[in-house]
């Protein structure tokens, strides 16, 4: 675990810190629901990997340690993660996911807790292309001439724009114009 | 670029010549009765008002002529390409564009693999690459088109040749979408083929495109004339059947006139990209929103920029294939031209540019007329009824005028009519020359014969002519709110009809037409019951604008017309065979999206935290940063914490996106998640691990 992770870490209340049997239940029960999200729909495959993982929880588990689900994902995670790394010539954990279901090869997963890894099998999923190279060019706006009637209009809306009284008195001056002239025009 | 005086001489002769004649017989008949006030603001408005009409009229004319004539010969399908021009042996690489903002993700990656397959099928893969470029900032929507995407690739085996890209800030909207496109992908390629979340292509039809723009080096931009499509209100049917029963005339008719002088509509268009990135990144506009800053309606101001540059804009009006869909109804199509208005009035900033080509400058006059005429013609119908209570006071004796003793006419309301009935005429022009058009040519099949395409045009007639009083209403609110300095949003257009509008929102929305018309009408009905009947058209538009606006959105009667054969049109009768596809892989994406919200009913934002491969592929977008600040680190750290203890409800939108644009965050959130005990988490989340672990798989 990294500094970041370390950082993040919540403790579990202090009553199931000794960790019986409930929570080695809860830490079976959530590895079931990890490996499902992993899409490992075999049952015997699920079974094996628990086992595995569960023995090796046991081993190294002691009193005030961690909490027997956060053990038992830790070292799914980390094993799962190394064996990957391993097939896909990928130290990162997350592209490595990302590799091995576009590979497709889900199905693989029980073996990176037993004999090896095939390999062959997840080499085509390296050919994920997120998005084509970078290549930057400089593309900036040139200016318009807006041209002399733009231009007096542009500095009028200006002035008008710093000079709210003198804006207002122009709305209501327009606006008395307005109605002047359809009095004289109905007239 | 082609010489094309002629045609435009030709052209804008026989507008203003009809334009004088209409002009001129009004004048003459005010003149000679003495002008009023009142009367010199009906003629300088009728002499502003008719340039739209005739201009319209006559580019429609033109067209029937060109489309009976064998087609225009000055069309850049037909132009000769330039012997100097090497065509390129190896076809040039094309980017198909995307730019997205929280629209329906099953729809717009169905639309992309039906071009993709549509493509392929042709053999043109390989020479196109597709990128969906999101500003989504609705972090379900954002998640949804990661895994889309991801899942499209998998599924078709694309990686490499369809991209998705999410801007984390999204700078000036659509126009920077594409310019931060261009900024970092735009020297690898030729051209780009922009398009809308809405826009569908036929695979020849793009590769027709970029065959085009090899031959013609000097061309920077090709404008497609796209169909409507998928209509399923009658709102929305009607506006496919008058684009494509109208339109190819207008069209044909622009094309004369304008030639390599086109516009730019924005999308359905490819455009070259190494005089583009020179060119035609927007500058400001002088002042604030909504007349300056940021250019709204970037599209046509693009096209006069790379023509400044020496690059022909061309509308390719006979390329097949091209589609987009309409807003379903009436409610949205006004949502839409508010918008469209804000953009359009920021160009009269543009009108006196010497930098900017006359015809350029039509362009950018008519987009902006086509809102400020509004106001003109209320104005001008107010004015019209005014003087004709001036008259019934007993207003000043009418005399014969110049044009009465010319044509020996008995009297002036003759010439009155006859003024009237000829605008009338030009109004309908495009209708009666689709008629005739119907009746002589084969293509009245494609509307379900002559019969059906005459009372669809007759139906259509009447209903533009209720909703014409409303648009005129409304565009004039918009331009006066613009005036005044109200902005306007830029949001996702409603794009799927559902139920249609309801009668609680009509009401809404159309309570002031109602209420103007009913006082309009009794106002008459009391005064001057007379003319009652010239303006019951326009009455009757505003009175009954709620039902309409109801009955016009309901999907049940666009299909009830469809069965009795109104309103076909041939992309209705023979579905594209990109259409069909995009129908059925919409149908997939809809069922396997349903499936996996029933099979793990939580928000995105959850499912990106537990699932071990949408997180993947959320983190594979992300930038790792060596290292972070430490006070950002702290705070996305208490974030975390939050989120896992509290829930995400806790954390406001801006602090959810924070999580979800940070690559540490979104990594450690995956594992901690799953490795902190269900008495630790927040119920939200506990319940969301439980309930993948009890159905996924």
């Amino acid at each position: 675990m990294d500094a970041h992770s370390c950082s993040l870490t919540l403790s579990a209340p202090s009553n199931l810190i000794g960790a019986d049997q409930s929570e080695w239940d809860e830490a079976a029960s959530r590895l079931d629901a990890l490996l499902r999200a992993y899409r490992v729909k075999s049952y015997e495959h699920r079974a094996s990997i628990l086992l595995n993982v569960l023995n090796k929880a046991r081993e190294i588990h002691y009193p005030g340690g961690p909490a027997p689900v956060e053990l038992v994902v830790a070292i799914f995670l980390s094993t799962l993660g190394f064996q990957l790394a391993a097939a896909l010539d990928e130290k990162d954990f997350a592209r490595a996911r990302l590799e091995l279901w576009v590979a497709g090869a889900v199905s693989e997963i029980p073996q990176f807790f037993s004999a090896g890894v095939r390999r062959d099998s997840l080499i085509p999923a390296k050919r994920i292309a997120i998005g084509p190279q970078l290549e930057l060019t400089a593309m900036v706006p040139k200016k318009i001439q807006l041209g002399t009637v733009t231009s007096i209009a542009r500095s009028t809306f200006q002035e008008l724009e710093r000079r709210p009284v003198f804006r207002g008195f122009i709305f209501w001056l327009f606006l008395m114009l307005f109605l002047v002239a359809i009095f004289w025009i109905t007239r | 670029m082609p010489a094309c005086e002629p045609a435009e001489i030709f052209f804008f002769g026989v507008v203003f010549t009809l334009w004088a004649i209409l002009v001129f017989s009004l004048a003459d008949l005010l003149w000679q009765a003495g002008m009023q006030p009142l009367e010199w603001v009906q003629l300088l408005l009728f002499a502003i008002l008719s340039v739209p009409i005739v201009l319209g009229a006559v580019m429609c004319a033109v067209g029937f002529w060109l489309e009976f004539s064998g087609g225009d010969p000055l069309r850049i399908t037909a132009l000769p390409t330039n012997n100097q021009t090497k065509i390129a042996e190896q076809h040039s690489l094309t980017a198909v564009i995307i730019p997205i903002f929280n629209e329906d993700t099953n729809a717009v990656f169905a639309r992309v693999r039906a071009m993709f397959e549509s493509v392929e099928e042709i053999g043109a893969r390989g020479r196109f690459h597709f990128f969906i470029l999101s500003d989504s900032n609705d972090e379900n929507i954002w998640i949804a088109e990661e895994t889309a995407w991801m899942e499209l690739c998998r599924e078709i085996k694309c990686f490499g040749e369809i991209f998705y890209r999410k801007r984390r800030l999204a700078i000036n909207k659509k126009s920077g979408n594409v310019a931060d496109f261009c900024r970092r992908w735009g020297r690898r390629y030729h051209y780009m083929i922009t398009l809308d979340a809405d826009s569908l292509m036929e695979g020849f039809a793009l590769v027709q495109l970029v065959e085009l723009m090899d031959k013609h080096p000097k061309v920077g931009i090709i404008q497609t004339a796209t169909k409507l499509i998928r209509g399923e209100s009658l709102f929305a049917r009607t506006a496919q059947y008058v684009v494509e029963f109208y339109g190819r005339f207008f069209c044909a008719g622009l094309n004369f006139w304008q030639q390599g002088q086109g516009l730019y509509w924005g999308h359905n268009a490819i455009i070259r990209l190494a005089p583009f990135i020179e060119n035609c990144d927007l500058p400001n506009l002088p002042g604030a929103v909504p007349f300056g800053g940021h250019i709204l309606s970037h599209d046509f101001v693009e096209a006069a920029l790379i023509q400044r540059a020496g690059y022909s804009v061309w509308l390719a009006y006979d390329i097949a294939g091209s589609y987009e869909e309409g807003p379903p109804t009436w409610i949205d199509y006004i949502k839409r031209d508010r918008r469209w208005c804000a953009g359009n009035l920021q160009h009269v900033w543009l009108l006196f540019s010497p930098q900017i080509s006359l015809v350029n400058k039509l362009h950018l006059l008519l987009g902006v007329l086509s809102y400020v005429t509004s106001p003109l013609w209320a104005t001008f119908i107010l004015a019209t009824v005014l003087q004709y209570f001036e008259n019934l006071r007993g207003g000043p004796e009418w005399k014969k005028s110049f044009i009465c003793e010319l044509f020996r006419l008995k009297d002036p309301e003759t010439l009155a009519t006859a003024i009237f009935l000829f605008v009338v005429m030009l109004i309908l022009l495009p209708r009666l020359l689709s008629w005739i058009q119907a009746g002589i040519s084969v293509t009245r099949k494609n509307y379900g014969g002559y019969l059906s395409s005459l009372l669809s045009s007759m139906f259509e007639l009447c209903l533009s002519t209720l909703a014409a009083p409303v648009h005129m209403l409304m565009n004039t609110k918009f331009v006066i709110y613009t005036a005044l300095g109200q902005t306007v949003t830029w949001g996702t257009q409603n794009r799927e009809s559902g139920e249609g509008t309801s009668w609680s929102e009509a009401w809404a929305f159309h309570s002031t037409h109602t209420l103007v018309g009913l006082i309009l009408s009794a106002t008459l009905l009391l005064e001057a019951p007379e003319i009652l009947i010239w303006l019951t058209p326009l009455l009757a538009g505003l009175v009954f604008s709620a039902p309409l606006s109801v009955l016009s959105s309901k999907p049940w009667l666009g299909q009830m017309l469809k069965k009795i054969g109104l309103f076909l049109t041939p992309v209705e009768i023979t579905k594209p065979r990109v259409v069909e596809k995009f129908e059925l892989f919409l149908k997939l994406n809809t069922e396997q999206r349903q499936k996996v919200t029933q099979l793990n009913p939580v928000e995105e934002i959850i499912r990106v935290i537990i699932d071990p491969y949408i997180n993947a592929v959320h983190i594979a977008f992300l930038r790792r940063r060596s290292k972070r600040p430490t006070r950002k680190h702290e705070y996305l750290v208490r974030l975390a914490e939050r989120f896992l203890i509290n829930g995400p409800a806790s954390l406001t939108k801006r602090e959810r996106m924070a999580l979800l644009q940070d690559y540490e965050s979104m990594d450690q959130l995956h594992k901690k998640v799953w490795q902190t005990p269900s008495t630790a988490l927040h119920h939200s989340l506990a319940q969301s691990l439980q309930r993948y672990n009890l159905l996924t798989g």
